[in-house]
């Protein structure tokens, strides 16, 4: 399931002289990782049917004229004014690469050769090689022209070390006109051994720290007798295995050379450990190999030293572009193209990403526009209001709104004396009188008259002759008790107090007269100015 | 020439140097996903979302503004029906004019008339000014009581502020002082305030004059 989804995909070819293995590596859930392998024969077809057939990629016949047109005037714009103008769609059509994109190609070890050489520098791109190789009496025949070379730098010791690879040029040269006609360009050219090495190391880590290492890697024609500092080959010997019975003889001699080359040559530290890999570790090679690098040899069964290994090598290269490794064809193939290793995928992500987050931010860009737009228009109505900010509104508005009240209290906040009036005239006892009458609706008053009354009250004084007894005469209290069960007075003065009783000789008699207060539920104050009076309701929603 | 040099070293750096390591698919892909980054947020998103925040605060402020003059608009048409209320020439004159034709229909009679300018700050609304207007009628209760009731009932409104009724004796008549709010113009009632300041400047002096004349008498 976690080989379902894959990040990036490469793919190892390697061509061997009559056959050829694919291998397909990717980036899975689980890591780097190896996905399939293929083993071909070129006696049944030829390489570019085989390339065709397993990357199922059109063969060259079948690119159509106007797509090759596109190509040919994308990539040589001078040469093709006369020829007619491809059409957009083809042109783009044409920038998109052939599958596979990253594409390494081995070399196989017979047709390589690796060595390293001192130099009194570190190694860069810039240096002059062609005279290192001349000086150098053991590689002075690289410098002939049918040889190819690549090399790159490390440092044993003090001292530094170019690593040099070559191989003929018309070898490389066949190879890449072969992916070339399929629009294919390889990522590098690397030689095979140091491919099935990567290969190993992915299953069987190298020995990291000071000290190099043996791989012996058998295969069932060959073996490979590499000389290694951590994850780089610093020299490789290939053993035929024919005959068998002079294996291990061939072997120990390998081994001796390697380990005269690395002590004399390299100057390296001597060897820590001796690897034997294979499906089946002969035991006496074992011993044998240990006896000779007097270090303990360890034996894993492991893959065979064949075509698969280095396929498997190239196709795990692939996915690192940048790794430290050699590239045959460096100096003969077109740059790669970026626009070919372009993340595709990744990139149509993230645009659709941006895209989609750019759209919402640009839909509510214009919904606040559009609110705006037609607020601005609505508010443009208020001819008065034009250039007026908030606060300049709100002063207004202020001010309005203490107008509004104080002229709501003048008309509207008042009471309606003349029914009292007929109410109190109405409920007085038939043998009473009425007396003096105070009706008070203050406004525009400093201070309230009295803090008990308020500024709204009634005062009413009603005077009734004295019973003979000399007691309270009930019409006072019948007279109250209406008062404060009057609708009129419920509404405008609930509250009907006794104020105060005296006695006096009037129409010759003797009369009590009682003083009636009359204020509303609450006592209200005469107060200063409302500073901060708030909205209207309306307003307010 | 030296720009084609130019030229020529900057496309050998490039090839050389970018191209070499953006050859890399995970530089090249921090890359472009970094130029599709900062091409569309940075050089779309960043404006846009700088505009959205412009947009928004005019927005609310142009809500604000709204809400302020919807606010006012009923604001002035309230003050508008209440202005209907009141009378266009409200000066002290025409108030006089009023009450005593108003009296006269009652069959009341008008005693005594004195106008005040209100003090309280509360007096101040808008461009007009409270002034209180206290005046006594003598007659029957049931008069008075009509007249209160046709002054509380006109189209005009007028604001009851006090009703004092009182008898000296049974016998002698009922006398009552009503105080009523008036609203007049600001300039009226300046008038009306100098008008009494004056007189009681001159209230003031009265007695001075006759205690002098007494002096010189003597």
């Amino acid at each position: 399931m976690a080989a379902a989804f894959t990040f990036k995909e490469g793919w190892g070819i390697y061509v061997g002289d009559k056959e050829v293995y694919f291998a397909r590596a990717a980036y899975t859930l689980k890591g780097k990782g190896i996905l399939e392998t293929i083993h071909r024969t070129l006696a049944d077809k030829p390489l570019a049917a085989q390339l065709a057939e397993t990357l199922h990629i059109p063969t060259p016949e079948e690119l159509t004229v106007q797509e090759a047109a596109a190509l040919d005037a994308s990539e040589h714009p001078e040469a093709n004014k006369s020829l007619p103008k491809p059409s957009l769609a083809a042109r783009l059509k044409a920038l998109i690469p052939r599958f596979p994109l990253l594409l390494d190609v081995g070399v196989p070890d017979n047709r390589v050769f690796f060595s390293m050489l001192p130099t009194p520098s570190p190694v860069t791109r810039k240096t002059d090689l062609q005279a290192l190789i001349s000086e150098n009496p053991r590689t002075a025949f690289l410098s002939m022209d049918h040889l190819i070379t690549d090399w790159t730098g490390t440092q044993i010791g003090e001292q530094h070390f170019a690593i040099v690879g070559a191989a003929r040029r018309t070898h490389i040269r066949g190879l890449l006109q072969t992916f070339d006609s399929f629009r294919l360009q390889p990522l590098r050219m690397e030689p095979g051994p140091w491919a099935a090495l990567r290969a190993l190391w992915q299953t069987f880590p190298p020995l990291l720290g000071p000290g190099n290492e043996f791989w012996i890697v058998i295969g069932e024609k060959k073996i490979l007798v590499a000389l290694c500092q951590g994850s780089l080959p610093l020299g490789w010997q290939v053993v035929e295995r024919d005959p068998e019975s002079a294996v291990q003889r061939k072997l120990e001699s390998i081994l001796r050379q390697l380990m005269t080359y690395s002590r004399w040559t390299l100057k390296a530290p001597e060897a820590a450990r001796v690897t034997l890999c294979g499906p089946a570790v002969p035991e006496q090679w074992a011993k044998g190999v240990s006896d000779i690098v007097q270090v303990p040899a360890r034996s894993i069964a492991g893959p065979a030293y064949d075509g698969e290994l280095v396929a498997r090598g190239l196709a795990l290269g692939s996915l690192s572009p940048d790794a430290s490794a050699l590239n045959l064809a460096r100096f003969v193939q077109k740059p790669l193209s970026l626009m070919a290793l372009l993340p595709r995928f990744e990139s149509l992500v993230a645009a659709l990403v941006i895209g989609f987050v750019l759209i919402v931010m640009g839909d509510r860009s214009s919904t606040l526009s559009r609110h705006l737009h037609s607020l601005k228009r609505e508010n443009a109505q208020a001819a008065w209001a034009i250039g007026k900010n908030p606060m300049e509104l709100d002063a207004i508005n202020r001010k309005l709104r203490v107008e509004a009240i104080l002229l709501e209290e003048y008309l509207v906040d008042r009471t309606a004396w003349a029914p009292i009036f007929e109410e109190l005239s109405r409920l007085l006892p038939e043998k009473s009188l009425m007396g003096n009458l105070e009706a008070e609706d203050q406004i525009w008053l400093k201070n309230s008259a009295s803090k008990d009354l308020g500024e709204r009250y009634l005062l009413v004084r009603m005077g009734t002759p004295l019973p003979p007894n000399g007691e309270v005469p009930g019409e006072i209290d019948s007279y109250l008790a209406a008062l404060r069960l009057s609708p009129l007075f419920m509404k405008n003065f609930p509250r009907v107090q006794l104020a105060s009783i005296n006695w006096r000789k009037d129409f010759g008699a003797e009369m009590a007269y009682a003083m009636a207060m009359c204020v509303p539920a609450q006592i209200k104050q005469t107060g200063e100015l409302p500073s901060s009076a708030p909205p209207p309701k309306e307003a307010a929603k | 020439m030296p720009s084609a040099t130019l030229k020529e070293n900057l496309m050998k750096a490039w090839e050389g140097k970018v191209v070499v390591r953006l050859q890399d698919p995970d530089t090249l892909r921090i890359t472009v996903l970094g130029v599709i980054g900062i091409l569309g947020l940075g050089m779309i998103g960043l404006p846009l979302y700088s505009s959205i925040g412009t947009l928004q605060d005019q927005l609310s402020r142009e809500k604000e503004r709204a809400t302020l003059i919807k606010e006012q608009t009923l604001l002035t048409t309230r003050m508008k029906q209440y202005k209907k209320r009141l009378p266009e020439n409200g000066t002290l004159n025409w108030w006089t004019g009023y009450l005593m034709d108003a009296s006269r229909d009652s069959g009341l009679k008008i005693a005594e008339f004195k106008p005040y300018v209100a003090q309280s700050a509360r007096a101040n609304i808008g461009a007009r000014r409270g002034m209180l207007l206290r005046f006594e009628v003598v007659g029957p209760f049931s008069k008075v009581l009509r007249f209160i009731g046709w002054l509380e009932n006109q189209p005009t409104i007028v604001h009851m502020a006090s009703i004092l009724m009182a008898k000296e004796s049974l016998t002698s008549p009922l006398r009552t002082t009503i105080t009523i709010g008036v609203l007049t113009d600001r300039a009226e009632a300046k008038k009306v305030m100098a008008k009494l300041q004056k007189e009681a400047v001159i209230k003031k002096r009265e007695p001075e004059k006759e205690e002098s004349l007494n002096a010189s008498d003597h």
